[in-house]
């Protein structure tokens, strides 16, 4: 039975022979507060006035207002962290010159002509003003463009397509080999060979003495062949006419063929033939993982069909402050690239990353969401590996600030404790993304199935008559959530207005 | 209004988000919404204004609508917020009227005690936080599912939850205060 108010909504069920007198009373007095009728001078004048206001021409810049008040509350948040984190950078130089070269000049690496701000034609440590406010304007960016209405409908078309019929079931994973999607066997046939190349590949290396086999080692292989079969898992579990499972399948094969060029990257490396050229091809590398990590993010959203939309002020903050987090450490240390390809494999950096990391965190809102619906364990178990995906990689961001900044004020470089660190988190990181990886398996696997709500309580207003079954249940939450993402800044714009 | 109507209404109003597909939808709404209204509201003459102002801001937010199906719920939850802006206004001045029936004797189950037992009521219900009174007042007069509450008001199911035990436990202390006596006596 689901969860009910209280002894009398039971007893009104017929579950319970003794009413709560207070709920009942409470029903009663509710119920005797219901007008008989509505005044017709009501419909009258409502609708006259509309006509009227229908009529009247629409105000210019109707929407600056709600527009400005959104910016000036992320505007405040975006400042005040960006004066936290100048203050603390600048101050942290300021110490150190005072310390190492006993005066207010900008410190330079090592050996290196001083730099002025705003000069980008040579490589130069510090935080530099211009730098700083390039990162602060483009976090601002990022931020505000969460914001945007025309964006969110972006995603939700991406997200959900347009008419797109509901998800199916999971199938079944026991067929005759002629009835398996082609998708299926060619991925699984890439994975095999994937899988031989890593065998090789761990055997050459330890044939040169390059690794020596330990725990680690063997946890990160386990690791990199969970990957694997996910595309033929996708293939093989769910339909291939829906949506999700199409963004799925992109999303896992983004996955394979990012670790295939990397393997082909290795493979060229031992074979001697690598150069610089390949170098920028393994950036590829990197976009493709966040393609893939954005798609599957859309692709379970889809399956899901029913997660609310995270609240604006949230959604923009994490797209801002992931931005900060992840381009903070190219722009503290104001090292600018000598070439075009150098500014293009950068940014591309940058916006992998962000893409990524954001992508991880829109899978864990997918998760906490499906937590919060009470979803199968499958739903659930996005939670878990979502948290542990962005456990694995901000650490690794906030590292990279603090090295920067390490380097921007001590022109050796910091030693010891930084490479301690540096450590730590390699087996960190190592060891989640293995748990990370696994987690998305035993997700794919368990057959993420489609969430229901209730249809058994007349109550529910999937059963309203008004409505209609014009939609399935999953269909009709999607839209209401689609909904929702439109008119919910409509009706908190109201509630505001009013 | 039968399925198929509501369907072609809903279908003109996504190919011609015009006038007249709007006020054919929020006519159809307009008798519940009014009675929610006057419910949460306990006074009819702000229940037309809330009506009212809900049809004209709709309009005016008609174009973010996506899915006219879903108009209703999107229309059901413009009500509400106008209803809950004006119980927060309304409560600024609010005087507590719990504490003119303490001490009364509300023991008796007869006619004459059961007015007082919902004077009692009226006189609490007023006391809750704003929010509070919503969500206990669409479970109980509505009678909607908690799931659909949350849909409606657009929070977390737990978040209703809690605002429906936190609601009831703080009316049934208002009440014992005011001399209301044990439950399940009848």
């Amino acid at each position: 039975m689901k969860y009910q108010a209280g002894s009398f909504a039971a007893a009104r069920k017929g579950h319970s022979d003794r009413p709560d007198r207070m709920e009942a009373e409470l029903t009663r007095w509710l119920d005797g507060l219901e007008p008989t009728g509505t005044p017709i001078a009501l419909r009258l004048r409502t609708f006259a006035d509309l006509r009227e206001e229908a009529a009247r021409p629409r105000r210019r810049f109707a929407r600056l207002g709600p527009a400005l008040s959104s910016l000036g509350s992320l505007g405040a948040i975006v400042i005040g962290a960006s004066l936290i984190m100048l203050v603390a950078v600048v101050g942290a130089t300021v110490d150190h010159a005072h310390a190492v070269a006993g005066g207010m000049a900008p410190l330079t690496g090592s050996g290196s002509v001083p730099q002025t701000p705003g000069d980008f034609s040579d490589i130069g440590y510090g935080p530099d003003p211009v730098a700083l406010s390039i990162l602060f304007a483009a976090t601002a960016l990022a931020a505000w463009g969460a914001l945007q209405t025309r964006v969110r409908r972006f995603v939700a078309r991406v997200t959900y397509g347009k008419d797109e019929a509901p998800a199916g079931e999971p199938l079944p994973f026991k067929r005759q080999l002629r009835h398996m999607p082609r998708a299926a066997l060619a991925t699984g046939a890439i994975g095999a060979l994937f899988v031989a190349w890593e065998i090789w590949m761990v055997l050459t290396y330890q044939g040169a003495g390059l690794i020596q086999p330990n725990w680690i080692v063997f946890f990160q292989w386990i690791g990199l062949i969970t990957f694997i079969p996910y595309c033929s898992i996708v293939a093989l579990r769910y339909r291939l006419a829906d949506r999700s499972s199409r963004l799925l399948l992109t999303a896992t094969t983004a996955m394979l063929a990012a670790y295939v060029l990397v393997a082909a990257l290795l493979t060229l490396d031992l074979m001697t033939i690598y150069s610089q050229w390949l170098n920028e091809l393994a950036e590829l590398s990197t976009s493709l993982m966040a393609v893939s990590t954005v798609a599957l993010a859309a692709g379970l959203a889809s399956r899901h069909g029913g997660i609310p939309r995270p609240p604006l002020w949230i959604a923009s903050t994490i797209v801002g402050g992931f931005f900060l987090l992840v381009a903070a450490g190219y722009f503290i240390v104001g090292m600018w690239p000598h070439t075009a390809e150098g500014w293009i494999t950068d940014a591309t950096g940058i916006l992998s990353s962000w893409l990524g990391t954001v992508g991880w965190a829109a899978i864990t809102w997918i998760g906490l969401s499906a937590w919060r619906q009470r979803s199968s364990w499958g739903w659930r178990l996005l939670l878990f590996v979502g948290v542990l995906a962005l456990l694995d990689r901000v650490p690794g961001y906030v590292l990279g600030i603090y090295s920067s900044n390490s380097i921007a004020t001590s022109p050796g470089g910091d030693g010891s404790l930084l490479e301690t660190i540096r450590m730590q988190y390699f087996w960190w990181k190592s060891t989640g993304m293995t748990l990370e990886m696994f987690g998305v398996l035993v997700v794919l696997v368990s057959g993420l199935r489609i969430a229901r709500p209730s249809l058994g309580d007349p109550a529910s207003p999937l059963q309203d008559d008004e409505l209609g079954p014009i939609q399935s249940p999953a269909e009709d939450v999607a839209s209401a959530n689609r909904m929702d993402g439109a008119s919910n800044a409509a009706a908190d714009g109201i509630s505001a207005d009013a | 209004m039968g399925r198929h109507v509501q369907a072609v209404t809903a279908d003109t109003a996504r190919e011609t988000p015009t006038l007249d597909a709007f006020e054919a939808l929020s006519d159809r709404c307009l008798d519940d919404s009014y009675r929610l209204a006057a419910v949460v509201l306990r006074d009819q003459a702000e229940a037309q204004d809330v009506v009212h102002d809900a049809v004209l801001l709709g309009w005016r937010k008609f174009g973010s609508l996506r899915d006219p199906a879903r108009f209703d719920a999107w229309f059901g939850r413009i009500v509400l917020n106008l209803c809950r802006d004006r119980l927060r206004t309304r409560r600024r001045g609010q005087v507590r009227e719990a504490a003119l029936v303490a001490e009364m004797d509300m023991g008796g189950h007869d006619d004459f005690g059961r007015v007082m037992e919902r004077d009692a009521i009226a006189a609490a219900f007023p006391t809750l936080d704003p929010d509070l009174q919503l969500v206990v007042a669409l479970r109980f007069y509505k009678d909607l599912q908690l799931e659909a509450i949350a849909d409606l008001l657009g929070i977390p199911l737990g978040t209703v939850k809690s605002r429906l035990h936190t609601g009831l436990k703080r009316l049934r202390a208002e009440l014992e205060r005011a001399g209301w006596r044990g439950e399940n006596e009848r």
